[in-house]
């Protein structure tokens, strides 16, 4: 599993891996999808573009995982990235696919609020990437 | 993190390094080792850096690590030097707890509590993403947003007495639709009447035991008589706020003249533009977490009315208070002696305002606050009164429920293979959920007892007990 929940006592902590930078925003995406509902049962949807920006990588990562879930709580849209287009240290923008969430189709596993700013970081790790997020929920 | 112990209920981490001040922290023997075990004295250490910060970082007995600032925390900033935070309040913006009193017993609803059960749960929708069935128009949310619980009453679902028994009276000064975001009315629309997921919960129970019986004749609590205790706050729309302005005063921090030793605590002057929009926002939230609590009480008592057949008058439904405690409150309190405009920031911390105080209401004023302390969904419920200790020591707070032991993976873990709710059933408590693994994160053991927590603050003083009440059907997201 590209990521893991760790320990934190009064909300969700993920710890995400991946070979490439790339892969880490696109790794973090999807474990917060699969935080909601299960990615298995999405499927059709519209191309969408998303962006985000920060001042440092962790910002970033916080602003992209905001983006994604933004998505979801204003508009009900899950949105499945399958492509990061650029990525800086304070940009990303990538391609993906936007599907209309259907509570009859999609269970729904949690409620996650916000994600927090709380022990955030996405950096090097060893000869990869890793980032850690506390998700409000 | 080094702390010395001031008496049996208190602890102070020692000023050092950029602390600006103290971090004093309502403990206990038997709580500390599991609070030395997590961030949170570094957390009450770091929010004791901040600007303006007055007398102490204090945290109640339900501390546990939250981000940034402690759940459980308390800090008072000066009005002219000192800052606001998001971080501060929380992301449910003015979660609070409602207690209800009733005319019945237990053996007027002992018959039909399944029925009562399935109808609550049916009336009062639950889970993520759930919506209410009041669709608010644009102009009806920006009422909501400034009037709060003024609202609902004068759209037919209260009574004007149910004002006077909210904090605030169910309405806080300085709200402004304009600071809060599209995004956040968008999430807010369908929302309102709707509990939420998570440790939010509507639960019908029972007066056990009086600790206090002229604070319980005062507040109109006896022993038997049938209760409804219901905990929510500012749902989508709150968090969106919180989230809203967190990145702008992230954004904004680099310009502060001081370090913030840790992101979420961003912050921003209570007196420059950010942060007085930033109040107004929070404001704003408050009033619509006030007018959705104000509403599912609405629907908790219409279900009983029409589950048990009764009129208004045989139901004798009454709100007994409704208290919050994730906000950031203008208040006046003495220090060193002297008068001063504080801002006060509850994070998982009530008010405990004490007897005689202007802002406690005039039926209560004699004896103090009621502050409502829900436990886990097992056991039981306090309701404590404020205290004078408590405005000398704590700027009027208290804590606020159990606290979690555990995370929610350990917390499932722990539950595998068991059946929560037959466990529940077996102590005579009837329990209607929504999500997949609510009980199991919400299991009683995921939390401290609560009455370890109460036990603390009543101890110290800065609230005493009043009552304790038993859960007999629990309603949860």
């Amino acid at each position: 599993m590209p990521y893991e929940l760790i320990s934190h006592t009064a909300d969700y902590a993920a710890r995400i891996r991946a070979e490439t930078e790339e892969g880490l925003f696109l790794e973090a995406a999807g474990a917060l999808v699969s935080m909601i509902t299960d990615p298995g049962l999405l499927s059709g949807g519209k191309p969408v573009t998303v962006t985000a920006e920060g001042d440092d990588r962790a910002d970033l990562m916080v602003n992209w995982l905001r983006e994604i879930l933004s998505f979801f709580v204003v508009d009900g849209l899950i949105v499945r990235i399958s492509g990061i287009e650029s990525l800086t240290e304070t940009a990303v923008s990538a391609l993906g696919t936007a599907v209309p969430f259907d509570p009859a189709k999609h269970p729904v596993y949690k409620e996650i609020k916000a994600v927090t700013y709380h022990a955030a970081r996405a950096e090097r790790a060893g000869s990869g990437w890793e980032a850690q997020i506390v998700f409000d929920v | 993190m080094p702390y010395e112990t001031l008496d049996e209920c208190r602890i102070e981490i020692p000023r050092t390094g950029a602390m600006r001040v103290p971090g004093r922290v309502y403990t206990s023997p038997l709580l500390l080792p599991h609070l030395e075990a997590e961030q949170a004295l570094v957390q009450v250490a770091n929010v004791a850096t901040l600007p303006g910060i007055v007398s102490a970082s204090l945290a109640m007995p339900d501390i546990h690590w939250g981000y940034g600032f402690p759940i459980g925390g308390v800090a008072a900033f000066d009005e002219e030097e000192g800052i606001i935070s998001p971080g501060g309040v929380g992301y449910d913006i003015n979660c609070g707890v409602r207690l209800a009193a009733t005319g019945l017993t237990l053996d007027d609803i002992r018959p039909r509590l399944e029925k009562l059960a399935d109808a609550l749960f049916a009336a009062v929708p639950s889970g993520v993403g759930s919506t209410g069935f009041v669709k608010l128009s644009k102009s009806d949310q920006k009422k909501v947003l400034t009037s709060g619980s003024r609202w609902a009453v004068e759209e037919g679902m209260g009574s004007a007495s149910d004002l006077d028994n909210t904090e605030e009276g169910g309405a806080m000064a300085g709200a402004d639709p304009g600071a809060v975001s599209e995004k956040a009315l968008a999430r807010g629309r369908d929302q309102l009447g709707t509990l939420g997921s998570g440790n939010h919960f509507l639960e019908v129970g029972l007066v056990e035991e009086i600790y206090d019986e002229e604070a319980a004749g005062v507040f109109g609590l006896a022993p038997g008589m049938v209760t409804v205790l219901l905990h929510s706050g500012s749902r989508g729309l709150g968090y969106q706020v919180c989230d809203d302005y967190l990145s702008l005063m992230t954004r904004h921090a680099k310009n502060l003249p001081f370090v913030l030793p840790d992101r979420q605590l961003s912050c921003a002057f209570f007196g420059s533009e950010e942060g007085r929009r930033y109040f107004s926002a929070m404001a704003a939230a408050a009033n619509y977490a006030w007018a959705n609590r104000q509403i599912l009480m609405h629907q908790a008592r219409e279900t009983l009315m029409r589950v048990l057949s009764i009129s208004p008058r045989d139901l004798s439904m009454r709100l007994v208070y409704d208290v919050t405690h994730n906000i950031a409150k203008r208040e006046r309190h003495l220090v060193d002696g002297k008068p001063r405009r504080l801002l006060v920031h509850r994070k998982g911390a009530t008010r405990a305002f004490g007897p005689g105080h202007e802002d406690v209401c005039a039926a209560y004023r004699k004896v103090g606050q009621p502050v409502l302390v829900p436990g886990d969904m097992g056991r039981y419920s306090y309701v404590l009164k404020g205290t004078a200790r408590a405005m000398e020591e704590t700027f009027g707070s208290t804590c606020h429920g159990a606290g979690r032991l555990m995370s929610r993976n350990a917390a499932v873990k722990e539950s595998r293979g068991r059946a929560i709710h037959k466990e529940l059933l077996s102590r005579g408590i009837i329990v209607r959920w929504t999500g997949r693994l609510t009980l199991e994160e919400e299991v009683s053991e995921a939390y401290k007892d609560v009455s370890d927590v109460v036990e603390v603050v009543h101890r110290a003083g800065i609230s005493e007990k009043v009552a304790r009440l038993k859960p007999l059907i629990v309603v949860k997201g």
